[in-house]
């Protein structure tokens, strides 16, 4: 978890941000039959299909409402665009932040782009054996650390897959 | 007649095939519970992929196999390398680590494994006395009720769980309600926010959204961090304690029973908080309370007999009245629904074997766990050498696997993913991820139950506010809110301040 200062700030943000999400869904629940009929059934207010957005819509309202006071009791609402300013400009030379991105885009690709565009083993080794290369840290020789790697990403989507699909009977993406 | 029904569910379990699913599951659990990282309730999610065509009954032994395994065996980890392996076996760090630092490592996990046999035992015992009783309160529950309750268990969830302000914990909650009023209302087929998405007609389904609020945050934060491996741990010599140390901590064992039993019953709230609950009410009950944190032995019996005593806890409302007690308890649940059972009222009618059967499978879980954790204290040795970045990436390859094979959809992927990302900023921001899931879970209980009822008295609330078990959820809702005003704790703090001056002057 942030520290409380950049904390505050950034609640003071997702406080208005939820704000605007519960005027969304009380919009989007006002579409909602309310009267007359709809799929046969007679619509009166609590049998309608909005019933329950309206009830969560005005909860998350109250709630981001005492989130925003809370924020701005403890000074969130000081210095918000430079804080978030602040963040980006140290963003290339975060670290945690790059390898924490890796792993989002690695995950990214497997799932998005990999799976369904080539064979299901060949993808998740090839995310397995790429991902692992990248992070793990080398431990005894260098044809050691490659050999580990290899055999876990080829070795545990053939074995597993293979355990699940004829085993199992669990189908695969 | 419950009793005997009990002990054949006993004798039913042991077949060569159940007990061998058994070992392998309660041993699966103990690794991921040691790892950090990896949870009770990613374990339980993950295997319910795996046992999805399994039969009922070897699917219930499997996945209650590895959810008492994996909350006992983060307790290796907080003993060996000072890092609860989940966060159920945290409080166990304090005494624990220290203990292994006098060179009583082992049997420190030997007291841990002990005492997390009997707290399993301890709960499994309410499950198959307490049970029933609750059952037969809960026939006369009405549509009212079902909503008050769903309402109050995403409150006490949030309250409990948040780490930062309360409300933030309610936020959590509710938009896990929102996520399950996508897709096709169940009473008149309206579509609801689907955006004309035919991926989201069906809703959104449960078990991708919790793999993704589980294991992708994780993943994200064990691997944010540069290090190779998460530390040396100790050798482990002696894992037998002298028995001896036993009779002088009986009545610590019940107390932390019962704290984990009561703390398991609350919805979504988990062995974590009745690890730590325990380990307070221990230290505040002992007669020497600066000894706990040096390393002594009540200071790893109370929170780990706790956090197994909360499974049996978790499970008695899951089953008599449909809401998990805790995050596993969720998933747990999602596992029941998939393989046809409704948990609820009518189980007694339905399926009235399941709650014996259940108590029954968790009475070989914890022998197997006290065998299994007492012959895995040393290898877990090597099992905590392992480097974050081999498994970390095997676990998003199994949540990808286990996101496609419950719903045979891809879209489930792209939403795992996406909602894993969302949910690493959320606990960034200090929202809790269980209630979430709870509001999920007990989403279209609370859904169709309001409607119902308000059908059932034609728009009137005269019910909410006049049938009895209503008045007192009301006031439970209501005491949970008004609980976390700074109002109601400046109000006890000085009421606190009060008492403790009239003790004064009355020993003066």
């Amino acid at each position: 978890m942030m520290p409380k200062d950049k904390l505050r700030r950034a609640d003071v943000v997702t406080a208005v941000l939820l704000i605007v999400l519960s005027v969304a869904i009380s919009v989007g629940a006002a579409q909602m039959p309310l009267r007359g009929t709809y799929g046969g059934v007679v619509n009166v207010w609590y049998v309608s299909p909005a019933s329950l957005p309206f009830v969560i819509s005005l909860a998350l309202l109250l709630m981001g409402l005492s989130l925003l006071r809370a924020a701005i009791r403890d000074g969130g609402h000081r210095g918000v665009v430079r804080f978030f300013a602040a963040r980006l400009l140290t963003l290339p030379s975060n670290r945690p932040v790059h390898r924490m991105i890796g792993v989002v885009m690695l995950l990214s690709l497997y799932v998005y782009w990999l799976l369904g565009r080539i064979d299901y083993f060949v993808a998740s080794s090839l995310y397995l054996v790429t991902f692992m290369g990248i992070y793990a840290h080398r431990q005894g020789p260098h044809w050691m650390h490659w050999v580990k790697i290899l055999a876990l990403g080829i070795g545990v989507p053939l074995g597993v897959g293979y355990a699940f699909r004829e085993y199992l009977f669990v189908p695969l993406p | 007649m419950q009793l005997l029904d009990f002990f054949q569910q006993i004798y039913l379990v042991i077949t060569p095939v159940k007990m061998g699913v058994l070992f392998f599951t309660v041993t699966l659990g103990i690794i991921f519970g040691a790892l950090p990282g990896l949870t009770a309730t990613l374990g339980v999610a993950l295997l319910t992929t795996a046992t999805f065509n399994f039969p009922t009954d070897l699917a219930i032994v499997a996945l209650i196999g590895i959810y008492v395994g994996a909350i006992y065996g983060g307790s290796h980890a907080s003993i060996l390398i000072n890092i609860p392996g989940t966060g159920a076996a945290a409080a166990t760090l304090l005494d624990g680590y220290p203990l292994n630092l006098k060179g009583r490592g082992g049997e420190a996990i030997g007291i841990a494994t002990i005492a997390s046999f009997i707290g399993t035992l301890f709960g499994m015992i309410w499950v198959q006395f307490f049970s029933p009783l609750l059952l037969k309160l809960a026939l006369n529950f009405t549509s009212v009720e079902f909503f008050l309750l769903g309402i109050f268990g995403i409150l006490i969830c949030g309250s409990l769980t948040a780490r930062d302000l309360p409300v933030k914990g309610w936020i959590a909650g509710f938009l896990g309600l929102l996520l399950t009023v996508v897709g096709i209302d169940p009473i008149q087929g309206y579509y609801r926010f689907t955006f004309g998405n035919p991926e989201l007609f069906g809703g959104i389904e449960v078990i991708p959204v919790l793999l993704g609020g589980f294991a992708i945050p994780q993943v994200m934060s064990v691997l944010r961090e540069n290090k190779p491996h998460t530390a040396a741990p100790a050798r482990v010599t002696n894992i037998i304690p002298p028995w001896s140390i036993w009779p002088r901590h009986v009545k610590s064992i019940l107390r932390s029973g019962l704290v984990g039993v009561w703390v398991g019953a609350i919805p979504g709230v988990g062995e974590d908080v009745a690890a730590w609950m325990s380990y307070d009410v221990a230290k505040r009950g002992s007669k020497t309370p600066e000894q706990f944190g040096t390393g002594i032995e009540e200071g790893v019996i109370a929170p780990e007999t706790a956090n197994n005593s909360c499974i049996g806890g978790a499970i008695i409302p899951l089953l008599t009245l449909g809401v998990p007690g805790s995050p596993p308890a969720a998933m747990l649940l999602g596992a029941i629904w998939l393989h046809g059972v409704r948990p609820g009222p009518m189980l007694s009618f339905e399926f009235p074997h399941f709650i014996p059967q259940m108590a029954a499978t968790l009475f070989w879980a914890s022998v197997v766990m006290l065998v299994m954790g007492l012959l895995m204290a040393k290898i877990s040795v090597r099992i905590l050498r392992t480097p974050p970045a081999l498994f970390m990436p095997i676990v998003t390859f199994f949540c990808v696997l286990g996101s496609y094979a419950l719903g045979l959809r891809v879209f489930n992927l792209y939403l795992m993913v996406a909602f894993g990302v969302l949910a690493y900023f959320l606990e960034e921001m200090g929202y809790p991820i269980a209630p979430l899931v709870i509001g999920m879970i007990l989403g279209p209980m609370v859904d169709e139950n309001l409607r119902r009822a308000l059908i059932g008295s034609q728009g009137s609330l005269l019910p909410f506010v006049t049938r009895p078990v209503a008045v007192v959820l009301l006031l439970l809702i209501l005491y949970s809110l008004v609980s976390q005003t700074p109002w109601y704790r400046r109000w006890r703090r000085i009421r606190r301040a009060r008492l403790a001056e009239k003790l004064g002057e009355q020993q003066i």
